[in-house]
């Protein structure tokens, strides 16, 4: 197929650059449910530009921050070529690759703040890993079981009810590795932790700041590409649809964490625990019925 | 009384954008604003009656010689319109003006000089000229004195006295 | 007991030398030795609050230092004033803080700034910076408002404990509205123990108040003690020298001075609902809130000028009339906020996260809450019922009925709900005021302030009672002495964060609507110490 790596060059264009713009949209939707005004749609990368344009400024103590950020960005960026040649070209070994990809990204993200001995960051960081432990195994198994029911990224003859509840626990994952209320437990206590980017400024920040933005795209693809895997099959329709999925997926995320508050950290990992292992008992048991 | 949190997005539609683009748009701002004061120049008789009732100190009465500065910094200004109160002659108006940041603090300042009276005995200075004349049109009767500084009006005052009744202690 | 027994019994005390009584205070003098005695009897027995205790450089006038012991017998609207005299070469007296836990602050205030020390406690430095040389003592009247003392920087760690994680809180860190500076100690998520540090900012009041402010002038520095309910501030500060110079205030200023408080303690509310919500990632919340506010703020700016430091008050009256077209537009926002705030405010608590961290979190038992006499929503949220404007009614509180809110479970949510129904009450405060308001004039012009007067007031400001009191000097205050709501809160935060995750920690910080600044002040206003005339009697209160 000649048209492959067109595909996945302009599947990755869009992907590079498009959640700068669905951030700006998040912050516009936000603002129009908080009765606001709210910056412009292009306000994430007017911000973005500006702190490139600022001088470096490194941590205390740290070079190593330097170099994480940088492997953050590449491999977010090899992530997700990952993720969308696989979908472009129905390939699960490319996509199972990206799955992987992301939880090193995700540790990586995590890591970063314990680089800089700023006890806040570190706070933060903590319970980010507390979260991003349990969810990240969910979101290990649910993928497996979704390679396991579609290994050839085509759709199926008959659609069973495991399809839904994957698709559904696939949601919620990826919802809560999204950072979003109510498991924005890292950038919580403002007056305690701060949040973990505290002691990041200038293009580092600039840096940290678009590939959490990858991050979240990402997240959202791979809903996007097991719903496309299950309905259009792979191939430009399924790239497509994946995109249109991520995009739509950004939206509803956003409006559902405008409307909720944040949990505590103790309390959070226990309701996740409880919402992951129902789902999953529930999709091995229809898996395994068949139904 | 429970609700669901979904109902924020009926509330949020019903109620629209509230927030103004300000300063593109009028500022929210009601008829009773109190802003920055305005000293009327041709009214001002250099008094310091708002001197005296300005907390802040705002406002201060600087002495030179042969003048009398009323001088109004509006970095100190807490807009509470109390020397308007107490201004003898309605010389201070209150505006709605709030936008005053600068980036130059001389723009904060804004003075007012009065020339000042000097005793027609010893020919010291003791009051600004409007001062004089205002109390001389106010109350006519005090015309020998009003043009002499305290000490020389005491003394006339105590010849006066003197020549009146033969002394102070009689 | 009535009145007269309580009179009675005072006079029984050993040591009492002297008891004069007025409309609403008991004044007391009384010696070194019957202040423990009596502070049982008044604290313990007769089951009276504290309110403060007032250091004061007495020097000039009979050659002792002298501490004023504030108490407040709640449920008969009585305040209980003891005055005890200290040596002026070697001041110091009993420490009351194992009888009242709630003296503690104010007998170290004491100890900071007029040198007098207290026997049987432990002794710290609580206003003065760790640098401030020892010996000074800046409210004493030989010395200078402009003397500069030579003063190094110390670290305002408290202390280094390594085998427990120490998280701080403040002083500086953008995200914080004040300057504070909390300590706290925690073993895994769990706070064992938490430690604090304030007084940070020293705003240099003091010199322009000792070197230019005249009586009616204090009363807009007053105003700028708190940013968030500073008319309480200037109220309280009218009314002490009204009431110490006998001034008649005309009906109806009082009562468009009950309306802007009421109005104000609207306001005040609604940002600290909003806070909450922010706290609790609920952002949507906060913006609502706050946009639900902004009618209020505006309000506030129609009837008085500005949306905030409303310079509404003076000695004697207010500046500014209600005419009917306000009185309409007041009823109109009254009706658009009391619909919106009950809508929104429901919303808020059914938000599954809002209520699950607000419920059981920050708890304050009632009897911590009644040994450190906390005020305000925090104590009726641990089922006390104060409220100054029942207890001892001021301005036009007793023209209308009204509910105090009390709730019994002492957490977070109990002082979201006592305010969340203090709105309400306010509005239709302010409507029933509005009904009955009576025609006449706004304000006395006429008056002098007598010397040597004794005086106190107290207002119910959002954050709870505001008290302030004065002893009258020549053309101003010879000692002017505010306490603010959140000087009594602060040592029950000890009790509300013990034992409690640290992620509720803010959270439960801002659940007692802290003001820093307030507490702060340092806006204790002395004349020049001139010897004149000044005899210090006791005022009509």
């Amino acid at each position: 197929m000649t048209y492959g790596p067109v595909l996945v060059s302009i599947g990755l264009a869009s992907v590079l650059t498009l959640p700068t713009l669905l951030d700006g949209v998040e912050r516009k939707l936000k603002a129009a449910i908080q009765s606001r005004i709210g910056p412009p749609i292009h306000q994430t990368l007017l911000d973005l530009t500006k702190l490139f344009r600022k001088e470096l400024v490194l941590p205390r103590e740290s070079m190593h921050t330097l170099y994480m950020a940088f492997t953050y960005l590449s491999l977010s960026i090899v992530a997700i070529s990952s993720s969308i040649a696989s979908i472009a070209l129905g390939s699960i070994e490319l996509f199972t690759a990206s799955v992987i990809l992301l939880s090193i990204i995700q540790a990586i993200h995590i890591a970063m703040p314990f680089t800089t001995y700023n006890p806040f960051s570190i706070v933060g960081a903590s319970r980010e890993l507390v979260l991003a432990v349990i969810n990240e195994s969910a979101l290990l198994i649910t993928v497996g079981l979704a390679i396991l029911v579609n290994p050839l990224m085509s759709p199926p003859s008959s659609w069973r009810s495991t399809y839904f509840l994957l698709l559904l626990e696939l949601l919620i994952v990826s919802y809560i590795a999204s950072g979003r209320t109510p498991y924005d437990i890292a950038e919580a206590e403002p007056e305690i932790a701060s949040g973990w980017l505290i002691e990041f400024s200038g293009p580092l920040l600039g840096v940290i700041i678009y590939t959490n933005l990858l991050r979240k795209a990402m997240v959202k693809l791979i809903v996007g590409i097991v719903l496309a895997g299950l309905t259009t099959g792979y191939g430009s329709m399924g790239l497509l649809l994946s995109l249109i999925a991520m995009t739509l997926l950004w939206v509803a995320y956003t409006v559902a964490s405008t409307i909720v508050g944040r949990s505590r950290v103790d309390v959070a990992p226990k309701t996740m625990i409880f919402i992951h292992t129902t789902f999953i008992t529930l999709l091995i048991v229809t898996h395994v019925l068949g139904v | 009384m429970k609700k669901n949190p979904l109902s924020l997005l009926t509330i949020a539609s019903s109620k629209g954008r509230v927030t103004k683009r300000y300063p593109f748009e009028e500022p929210l701002m009601t008829s009773e604003f109190r802003g920055k004061i305005e000293i009327d120049e041709s009214k001002c008789i250099g008094c310091g009656a708002c001197v005296n009732a300005c907390p802040p100190n705002a406002l201060e009465l600087l002495s030179s010689s042969g003048t009398k500065t009323l001088r109004y910094f509006i970095g100190r200004c807490i807009y509470c319109w109390r020397c308007i109160d107490v201004c003898p002659v309605g010389a201070i108006k209150g505006t709605r003006e709030f936008e005053l940041a600068t980036d130059d603090v001389s723009d904060l300042y804004e003075l007012l000089i009065h020339e000042e009276a000097k005793c027609s005995v010893c020919n010291s200075p003791y009051a600004t000229v409007r001062i004089v004349r205002y109390v001389a049109t106010r109350s006519p009767s005090t015309e020998g004195y009003v043009s002499m500084d305290p000490k020389c009006r005491q003394e006339k005052f105590v010849k006066a006295i003197e020549m009146r009744f033969g002394g102070l202690s009689a | 007991m009535s009145f007269s027994d309580i009179v009675e019994r005072i006079k029984g005390v050993r040591g009492v030398t002297e008891v004069v009584t007025s409309r609403s205070a008991l004044f007391i003098t009384a010696t070194a030795d019957a202040l423990k005695p009596l502070a049982m009897e008044i604290y313990q027995i007769m089951g009276g609050f504290f309110r403060t205790c007032i250091g004061s450089d007495e020097r000039s006038i009979n050659n002792c230092f002298a501490i004023y012991y504030i108490f407040g017998l709640d449920d008969r609207g009585l305040n209980i004033v003891v005055k005890v005299y200290a040596d002026s070469k070697k001041p110091e007296l009993p420490s009351i803080s194992d009888i009242v836990p709630a003296s503690d602050w104010c007998e170290m205030e004491a100890r900071d700034l007029f040198g007098i020390e207290f026997t049987g406690r432990a002794s710290y430095r609580l206003i003065l910076p760790h640098g401030w040389p020892n010996g000074v003592h800046p409210l004493r009247k030989d010395y200078s408002y402009d003397s500069r003392p030579v003063t190094r920087a110390v670290s305002e760690r408290l202390t280094l404990v390594d085998t427990i994680s120490t998280v701080p809180i403040g002083p500086y860190h953008p995200a914080l509205h004040e300057p504070e500076y909390f300590e706290l100690y925690i073993e895994g998520e769990r706070v064992i123990d938490v430690k604090y540090r304030g007084f940070h900012v020293h705003r240099g009041i003091e010199k322009l108040g000792e070197s230019k402010l005249t009586y009616q002038q204090v009363n807009f520095i007053a105003e700028r003690i708190c940013g968030i309910c500073g008319f309480e501030h200037s109220t309280c500060y009218a009314q002490v020298v009204e009431s110490a110079a006998g001034i008649e205030v005309p009906e109806r200023a009082k009562f468009i001075r009950s309306i802007v408080l009421e109005i104000e303690r609207i306001h005040s509310h609604l940002l600290w609902v909003g806070v909450v919500a922010h706290l609790l990632g609920y952002d949507a919340g906060f913006m609502h809130t706050w946009r639900i506010r902004e009618h209020v703020m505006t309000l506030a700016e129609l009837l008085t000028g500005s949306r905030k430091m409303y310079g509404l008050n003076l000695i004697g009256g207010v500046r500014r009339d209600i005419d009917l077209s306000k009185k309409e537009k007041i009823l109109e926002v009254l009706d658009t906020i009391s619909k919106e705030y009950i809508e929104l405010a429901s919303l808020m608590v059914s938000i599954p996260q809002v209520r699950m961290r607000l419920k059981g979190s920050g708890v304050l038992y009632k009897e911590d809450a009644r040994k450190l006499s906390v005020v305000g929503p925090v104590a009726r949220a641990s089922g006390l019922r104060r409220d100054v404007r029942k207890d001892l009614p001021y301005a036009a509180y007793r023209y209308a009925s009204f509910n105090v809110p009390v709730y019994d479970d002492g957490d977070n949510f109990s002082r979201l709900m006592v305010r969340l129904d203090e709105i309400k009450e306010s509005i239709s405060i302010v409507k029933q005021l509005l009904d009955q308001m009576p025609p006449g004039p706004i304000k006395v012009e006429e008056f002098i302030v007598p010397e040597g007067v004794v005086a106190i007031s107290a207002v119910e400001a959002p954050r709870g009672e505001d008290v302030h009191f004065i002893i009258t000097g020549h053309g101003r205050p010879f000692r002017w002495r505010v306490r603010a709501p959140t000087y009594q809160n602060i040592p029950a935060l000890k009790h509300m964060l013990k034992d409690q995750p640290l992620a509720d920690a803010p959270l439960t910080i801002a659940s007692i609507d802290p003001c820093f600044s307030c507490t702060d002040r340092v806006l204790v206003i002395d004349s020049s110490g001139s010897k004149r005339t000044l005899k210090l009697g006791w005022g009509l209160g």
